[in-house]
């Protein structure tokens, strides 16, 4: 049918006075959201407090319907396990083997580390637990990569902590409300992890590329860092990232590019811990290790 | 007033469960972000922006032309974009609607249909290319994908709540 021309309300004054007045208010509004989105633009953390509030109010859905389907997916596991019992039980077996060998070698070497660390007087530094937490949501709907903890600043969660599992580090604290908080995960894109390679100790950082994988680049240019396989840790460049926490495993390369996957999925998570911010010691003591920095210095403009 | 079709019968149209249903079920569509599941990549379809639509699709009159504001805040904050971004899209999508109508001849069903398709399709690619994820457009496929299949049945779904409403 043709469409009617409702928005012409004919000779009633009141009515285009109500039609006027909705337009204006339309027009107001639209021009303030541009203004919130241009603060928060400039100003990411700006409005944390609302959004803090916003995710409290989600908050116990997510949690509750978490809790439901954890049930249904423990219920589909245990029947596959009845049916790969036998094979699963002998892979456990001759993996058991293998691991105890390695665990006494990883003890011999854990002593002998030890031993290293206290000749030359190196402080272990410990960031602290913050909190220990449910993963009860992501945003779904949302391009960004954002996932719900279920504790906030009650718990001393604040926005910037660094977020790991147990296996992995998943991101960090992007807003907190009262009892739950936002972390944005590695994999979006404005995540940014200055990370180390395991096998040789090179630096790097990792972005997110939106789409569950990561991007790392070497900051040695040219030379072909990354190898398939390679594991990355964080470097705890730059202070935020604690030293030692794997991040993710390099999938293919390119020069000195590469894509890796995040090695904690969050998918498959359940209970993150928040750390508190690490702050690397500055080098103390300067009277003793300034004759060697100098040293050093010289050592790497005449070594490039 | 220009309460759209209801102009003929205010009694009706002051029907409290019959007022609040639209905004409701705008609301419980955006509320669906809230699902506990947590995945690598965007997969739940922005129900909420789908459920407007439909509603303003069924009744061109009904939404007054600010309702986008508080409901594009709503979703903005359940769902987690930027503060702003669904106040200002929603509300220009219901005054460029209002312009489209007036310068088609017919509007029938499917004319809703391919422009809420579009519409959502258009708001999906833009929020993946404003927050700059580089893989969007392979990342993004499946949420569209749902969304543009899903999109029909929201329609039957606000069309029997639009049955149900006045009942309430």
């Amino acid at each position: 049918m043709a469409p009617p021309n409702h928005r012409r309300p004919g000779f009633s004054r009141r009515a285009q006075y109500a039609l006027f007045s909705g337009y204006v208010v339309a027009v107001v509004g639209v021009i303030a959201a541009l203004l919130l989105i241009i603060a928060a633009h400039f100003d990411p953390r700006g409005f944390r407090a609302v959004q803090g509030v916003a995710s409290d109010a989600g908050s116990p859905f997510m949690s509750v319907g978490r809790s439901i389907a954890r049930l249904f997916g423990a219920t589909d596991d245990v029947i596959a396990y009845y049916l790969t019992a036998v094979s699963t039980n002998d892979e456990l077996k001759a993996e058991l083997a293998r691991a105890r060998t390695r665990l006494v070698q990883a003890r011999v070497i854990e002593a002998q580390n030890r031993e290293l660390r206290s000749l030359l007087k190196l402080q272990d530094q410990r960031t602290d637990v913050v909190a220990n937490s449910r993963l009860i949501g992501s945003t779904l709907a949302d391009a960004r990569r954002i996932a719900v903890i279920a504790a906030g600043t009650n718990a001393g969660v604040r926005s910037g902590f660094p977020v790991r599992a147990a296996n992995g580090l998943i991101g960090r604290v992007l807003n907190t409300g009262a009892f739950s908080a936002r972390v944005l995960l590695l994999t979006d894109a404005s995540s940014v992890v200055p990370i180390r390679i395991l096998r040789d100790g090179s630096p790097g950082f990792v972005t997110g590329n939106g789409d569950g994988t990561l991007e790392v680049r070497g900051l040695s240019a040219g030379a072909r860092t990354f190898r398939r396989g390679d594991i990355l840790v964080t470097s705890g460049a730059g202070g935020l990232y604690p030293p030692h926490i794997p991040v993710a495993l390099v999938i293919s390369s390119r020069g000195d590019e590469g894509t890796a996957v995040p090695i904690a999925d969050p998918a498959a998570v359940d209970y993150v811990t928040v750390l508190g911010l690490y702050r690397p010691e500055k080098p103390a003591d300067e009277v003793p290790t300034a004759p060697a920095q100098k040293v050093a210095a010289q050592k790497a403009t005449t070594t490039p | 007033m220009s309460r759209g079709i209801y102009s003929d019968n205010e009694r009706v149209a002051l029907l409290w469960g019959a007022r609040i249903t639209p905004a409701l079920s705008t609301m419980f569509g955006s509320m669906l972000a809230w699902a506990p599941f947590i995945s690598a990549m965007p997969v739940m379809p922005p129900f909420g922006l789908m459920v407007f639509l439909c509603w303003r699709f069924l009744h061109p009159m009904m939404w007054p032309i600010w309702a986008g504001l508080p409901l594009g805040l709503m979703d903005d904050l359940i769902s987690g974009h930027v503060i702003g971004s669904g106040m200002l899209s929603w509300t220009l999508m219901l005054m460029l609607f209002d312009w489209l109508e007036g310068r088609i001849v017919w509007r029938d069903w499917l004319f809703g249909l391919t422009m809420g398709t579009l519409t959502v399709t258009v708001y999906l690619v833009g929020s993946w290319m404003l927050t700059e994820q580089h893989a969007y457009f392979l990342a993004g496929m499946p949420q569209l994908l749902f969304a543009i299949l899903l999109y029909p049945l929201v329609m039957q779904m606000c069309a029997g709540l639009d049955n149900m409403r006045f009942r309430l």
